[in-house]
């Protein structure tokens, strides 16, 4: 019989220390039409519940917890905006600023269709999620990824050939 | 001083989220920090000035979670030598709002009855 892990009262805090900012990241990249105050309220509730979970350093759960919570507040501010809209007509009288609905999914749709076309690999699309939110110093790619200079630099040059090459056929589609 | 006067808090969404999700669940340090601070009302520099932390410790105090009751000076000594907090003052607040606080009871919607109502 295995032994519960031993109480660490700094568990989240650590947790925050060492994944919050990553995971923002990822997460402004996917949903980067969210709010950022959402996006980082999921972070920290992904910590908060990852914290007592008996293996809470795995990133990848962290994330998908994360992740799942965006979806659900986003899904919500949907439908609040909706029943707004059916009590009230004069609350979104005007075009709001940001994108519908209907226009966010289709973009999004075409934007991981041409993410999986420049990004192939697990450390490649983390290399991108960087590259697409202004990270584009080799150095400091390597540093975020754990890649080697060289490797991160490899990287790049990579996904500006891809972008190159992929252009008219996205132009087309 | 820990934050001067005259400087503004600097802005951090992630920060802020901390601050905000702790101060609703009683199992975080936060939820008692914040209950100190409407009790006192305190602001933000008072605290940090009290506690003797760091402002960019705060929110990781925040974060900790509450000592519980059979090991509160083990909980306390480790998460304040931490983040660089005083053990003492940080002991004697977390008792302080236990012993104000009574929780919510589940099958009512009153407030509780013997919780003293927060300065608004």
């Amino acid at each position: 019989m295995s032994t519960p892990p031993a109480h660490r009262p700094t568990t989240a805090a650590e947790l925050y220390s060492q994944f919050a900012d990553k995971l923002l990241t990822r997460l402004k990249c996917e949903f980067y039409y969210a709010d950022e105050d959402v996006l980082a309220d999921a972070v920290v509730d992904a910590v908060m519940r990852r914290a007592r979970s008996s293996q809470p350093e795995d990133e990848s759960v962290l994330y998908r917890t994360a992740r799942d919570s965006v979806r659900s507040a986003v899904r919500s501010d949907n439908r609040r905006r909706k029943w707004e809209k059916m009590f009230d007509p004069g609350v979104t009288e005007f075009r709001s600023a940001a994108l519908p609905v209907v226009e966010a999914v289709s973009r999004r749709e075409q934007f991981d269709l041409y993410r999986g076309r420049i990004a192939r690999t697990d450390t490649e699309q983390d290399v991108l999620d960087l590259w697409l939110n202004g990270y584009s110093e080799v150095r400091e790619v390597a540093r975020l990824t754990d890649l080697s200079e060289a490797n991160a630099k490899a990287t790049l040059n990579r996904f500006r050939q891809r972008c190159f090459r992929e252009r008219p056929r996205c132009e087309d589609e | 001083m820990f934050v001067d006067e005259d400087t503004p808090l600097p802005v951090d969404p992630l920060r802020d989220a901390a601050f905000r999700l702790t101060a609703a669940s009683p199992e975080y340090v936060g939820f008692w920090l914040t209950r100190h601070r409407q009790h006192e009302r305190m602001n933000i520099r008072d605290l940090l000035l009290r506690l003797r932390i760091r402002f960019n410790k705060l929110h990781l105090l925040s974060l900790c979670s509450t000592p519980r009751p059979g090991h509160f000076d083990a909980d306390v000594a480790a998460i304040a030598t931490k983040y660089g907090a005083d053990p003492t003052a940080l002991a004697a607040l977390i008792r302080r709002e236990q012993a104000r606080y009574s929780p919510p009871a589940r099958t009512s919607l009153s407030p509780a009855p013997h919780d003293d109502p927060l300065p608004s």
